[in-house]
C-alpha cells in the first residue's frame, strides 16, 4: 500500500512538472510576450527593457530555473500586463468559477445518480427508455450549443434572465443549468450501467434470500456497490472542473478562471497563464490520485490487486 | 393427483407443491410438480443441469423476476407462499426458510465483511443488537467449522477460500434458525475433498438442529449420501421418487437407471461410467409424451402419445415413477394401491 502511494505520488509530481515545462517553453517560443504586450509598434529599446525586466533575455534554461525556484517558494510572480500579484488574481477568479461549478456539480450528481438508478430498476420499461433518451440527448448536445440556445430563448427573446456576466444571482441560472444537464446526463448513463451490472450479481439474490425487502436490497447491497465506479467518475469530473470552465464561461461571459485563461493567453500574460496551467494540472492530478485512493478504500478487492 | 397417492406419511407436510408450473416467455421450465416434505426430513433433488431444479425452488420462494409465470400452489406450514403478501414472504426467507446456492464467492457481497453480512440476518430475524449479533456470528462460525472465527468475521469474501465462503453461507442460513434449508448445488463449485466436508457439515447440522433439508444436485452420489428420499427431475417434471435405498437398488425409470450408471461413486461395480447420450430438451422444444423418449433405450410407440402418469410402482406406495414400463399399476385405484403396500 505504501509503495503504491509513493508510486502514485511520484507520478503525480512528474505529470505536473511536465505540464509546467511544456507550458513554459511553448509560451516563450511560439511568440514574443514583449511584442504582444507592448504592441508591434513599440520602439526596440522599450522591448529590450521589457525583456530585461521580466528576464526574457536570459537563456530558456536559466529562465526556467529561476521560475521553478520561485514556484517552489509559492511565488507565482506578477502579471506582465498590469503588475498585479498573479496568485491573487487567479484565486479571485477561481472563487467566481466555483460559484457556478459547485452548484452545477451537486445538481448533476443528485439528478444523474437518482435518474440512473431509477432507470436501472425499471430496465427495459418505458421509464427507462424515456430517461435514457433524455440522457443521450443531454450529452450528445455540446454544452455550448445548449448554452447558446438557452441564452437565445431566456435572455434575448424572453428577457427573463441576463445573457451574461455575474451581476445578480439570476445570471448564474443558465450556466449552472447547462453544466448540470451535461453532468447529469453522463452520470445517469454511467449509474444505470453500473447499477444494472450489480443487480445481475448473485449476491443481490442473496439479499432477497436473507429476507430483505426489495428496497432494502437496493439500498444496502446494490446502490453502495454500484456507487463505487460512479464515485470515481465524479472524481474525474471534479478534476476537469477548472479546465472545463473555458467554454462555459465564454458562452455566458462569466468572469471566472476560464475567461482569465482566454484573456491572458491572447494577451500573452505569461505568468498568469503559467499559474493557471499549474493550478489546472494540479487539480486534475490530485483528484485523479484521490479517486484511486478512494477506489481502493471503497473496494477492498483492489488492495490485493495493488499489493 | 390425489395427495394420498403422492407421498407417504405426508399428512402434515412442512412444505408442499401441488401442480406447480413455472413458465418463462421462451417456454415452460417447470411442468407440474407435486411434492411434499415433512419436518426434519432430508429430501434429495437430482437431475441433469437444466431440468428445472433451481427454478422450482426459486419460484417457490418468490425469487424469480416478473418474467416467470407461476401457477399451481406451494404451501409452507399451511400458508400459500404464492398468494402471501410480498412483505411476509420476504421475511419468511432467511428466517424459517433459508437458501444457499452454488457459487459461494459470488453469492456474498464482495465489498462487505462476511461477519457484517451474517449480522444483517441476525438483526433482521432475531432482533439482536450490534454487539449481540457479533457474538452470535462468531458462535455460528464456530458451529460451521470456520477456524479462528473471531478474526475471520472481519475478512472480506475474497480473503477466504471457496469452502470457507460456503461455510459462511451456511452460517448465514443458520442465522435465521430455519425450519427448512434449501441447498442448491452447495458443493458443485468446490474441490472434491471440500465437497465431502461441506456435505458432512450439512448432515450434522440437520440432525443437530432438526431442520428439514432439501439438497439439490446434478450428482446422484451427492444426494444419495445424505437424503432419506430422492426425487428425480427431468425436463421440468418429477420422473421418479422413492426412498433413497430403494431408488438406488431398484430404479423404475430408465432415466434414473441412466443417472445411476453415470454416477462416479454409484457405478454398481461395472467399472465404466456410461453417461446418458443426448441432452435435456429446452423449454421451448419439449417433446410430446414422455420428455425422455428421444434419449430412452426402452422407448415404445405409446411413449410419445401422452405424458406417462406419475404413479406408484407395483407393490410400493412410496415409490413413484412416470414411465410406461414401470407403472402397471396405472389402472389401479388408490385403494388397490394401498392394499399392495
Ligand atoms: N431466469 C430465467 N429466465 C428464462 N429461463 C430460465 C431462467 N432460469 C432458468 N431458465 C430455464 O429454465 C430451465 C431450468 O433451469 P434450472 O432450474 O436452472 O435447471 P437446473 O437447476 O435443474 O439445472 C432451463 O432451460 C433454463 O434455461
Ligand atoms: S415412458 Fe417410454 S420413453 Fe419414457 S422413460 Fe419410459 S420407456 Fe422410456
Ligand atoms: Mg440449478
Amino acid at each position: 500500500m505504501t509503495r503504491f502511494l509513493i508510486r502514485r505520488l511520484l507520478r503525480a509530481v512528474l505529470t505536473i512538472l511536465i505540464v509546467v515545462v511544456a507550458a513554459f517553453v511553448a509560451l516563450r517560443t511560439t511568440s514574443d510576450p514583449a511584442m504582444v504586450i507592448l504592441g508591434p509598434d513599440a520602439p526596440p529599446d522599450a522591448l529590450a527593457a521589457f525583456r530585461k525586466a521580466w528576464g526574457l533575455d536570459q537563456p530558456l534554461v536559466i529562465q526556467f530555473a529561476s521560475y521553478a525556484w520561485q514556484i517552489l517558494h509559492g511565488e507565482f510572480g506578477k502579471s506582465m500586463l498590469d503588475g498585479a500579484d498573479v496568485l491573487q488574481k487567479v484565486t479571485a477568479r477561481v472563487g467566481v468559477t466555483l460559484e457556478i461549478m459547485v452548484p452545477a456539480l451537486i445538481l448533476g450528481v443528485v439528478f444523474g445518480v437518482a435518474l440512473g438508478t431509477l432507470a436501472a430498476l425499471n430496465r427495459g420499461r418505458w421509464l427507462d427508455r424515456l430517461m435514457m433518451f433524455g440522457a443521450v440527448a443531454g450529452f450528445s448536445v455540446p454544452g455550448f450549443v445548449l448554452g447558446l440556445v438557452l441564452v437565445l430563448i431566456f435572455a434575448v427573446n424572453l428577457h427573463w434572465l441576463p445573457s451574461g456576466g455575474n451581476d445578480s444571482w439570476t445570471s448564474a441560472l443558465l450556466p449552472v443549468f447547462t453544466l448540470a444537464v451535461g453532468w447529469a446526463a453522463i452520470l445517469a448513463r454511467f449509474t444505470r450501467s453500473a447499477m444494472i451490472e450489480v443487480l445481475d450479481q448473485p449476491y443481490i439474490r442473496t439479499g432477497s434470500a436473507k429476507g430483505l425487502l426489495w428496497h432494502e436490497v437496493v439500498l444496502r447491497h446494490a446502490l453502495p456497490n454500484a456507487s463505487i465506479p460512479v464515485v470515481t467518475m465524479v472524481g474525474f469530473m471534479v478534476g476537469g472542473l477548472l479546465a472545463g470552465a473555458v467554454v462555459t464561461e465564454s458562452v455566458f461571459s462569466w468572469p471566472g478562471l476560464g475567461q482569465l485563461i482566454v484573456t491572458s493567453v491572447t494577451s500573452r500574460d505569461v505568468s498568469v497563464v503559467q499559474c493557471v496551467l499549474v493550478l489546472v494540472a494540479t487539480t486534475m492530478v490530485v483528484s485523479n490520485m484521490l479517486v484511486d485512493l478512494l477506489y481502493t478504500w471503497l473496494d477492498p478487492r483492489m488492495k490485493e490487486a495493488q499489493a | 393427483m390425489a395427495p394420498s397417492m403422492t407421498e407417504a406419511g405426508a399428512a402434515h407436510p412442512l412444505l408442499r407443491f401441488d401442480d406447480f408450473h413455472v413458465r418463462f416467455p421462451r417456454g415452460p421450465a417447470v411442468r407440474g410438480i407435486d411434492l411434499s416434505l415433512s419436518k426434519g426430513e432430508a429430501l434429495g433433488i437430482v437431475g441433469e443441469s437444466g431440468s428445472g431444479k433451481s427454478v422450482t425452488w426459486l419460484a417457490a420462494l418468490g425469487l424469480l423476476g416478473p418474467a416467470a409465470q407461476i401457477t399451481g400452489s406451494v404451501r409452507f406450514d399451511d400458508q400459500d407462499l404464492r398468494t402471501m403478501p410480498a412483505g411476509r414472504l420476504a421475511r419468511l426467507r432467511g428466517g424459517r426458510i433459508a437458501l444457499i446456492s452454488q457459487d459461494p464467492m459470488s453469492a456474498l457481497n464482495p465489498v462487505q465483511r462476511v461477519g457484517r453480512q451474517i449480522a444483517e440476518v441476525l438483526r433482521l430475524h432475531r432482533g439482536l443488537s450490534k454487539t449481540e449479533a457479533r457474538r452470535e456470528t462468531i458462535r455460528l462460525f464456530d458451529q460451521v467449522g470456520i477456524p479462528d472465527a473471531r478474526n475471520r468475521v472481519d475478512l472480506f469474501p475474497h480473503e477466504l477460500s471457496g469452502g470457507q465462503n460456503q461455510r459462511v453461507m451456511i452460517a448465514m442460513a443458520l442465522a435465521g434458525q430455519p425450519d427448512l434449508l434449501v441447498a442448491d448445488e452447495p458443493t458443485t463449485a468446490l474441490d472434491v475433498t471440500i465437497q465431502a466436508q461441506i456435505l458432512t457439515l450439512l448432515d450434522d447440522l440437520r440432525r443437530d438442529l432438526g431442520m428439514a433439508l432439501v439438497l439439490i444436485s446434478h450428482d446422484l452420489a451427492v444426494v444419495g449420501e445424505l437424503c432419506d428420499r430422492i426425487s428425480v427431475f427431468y425436463a421440468g417434471r418429477i420422473v421418479e421418487s422413492a426412498p433413497m435405498g430403494r431408488l438406488l437398488r431398484a430404479p423404475a425409470h430408465p432415466y434414473t437407471a441412466g443417472l445411476i450408471a453415470a454416477a462416479p461413486r454409484l457405478g454398481r461395480g461395472r467399472g465404466t461410467l456410461t453417461p446418458i447420450p443426448g441432452q435435456v430438451p429446452d423449454p421451448w422444444n419439449m417433446p410430446k409424451g414422455c420428455a425422455f423418449a428421444p434419449r430412452c433405450l426402452h422407448v415404445r410407440a405409446d411413449c410419445t402419445h401422452a405424458q406417462p402418469d406419475f404413479a406408484p410402482v407395483a407393490g410400493h406406495r412410496s415409490h413413484l415413477s412416470a414411465c410406461v414400463l414401470s407403472t402397471p399399476a396405472q389402472t389401479l385405484t388408490p385403494e388397490q394401491t394401498d392394499a399392495l403396500t
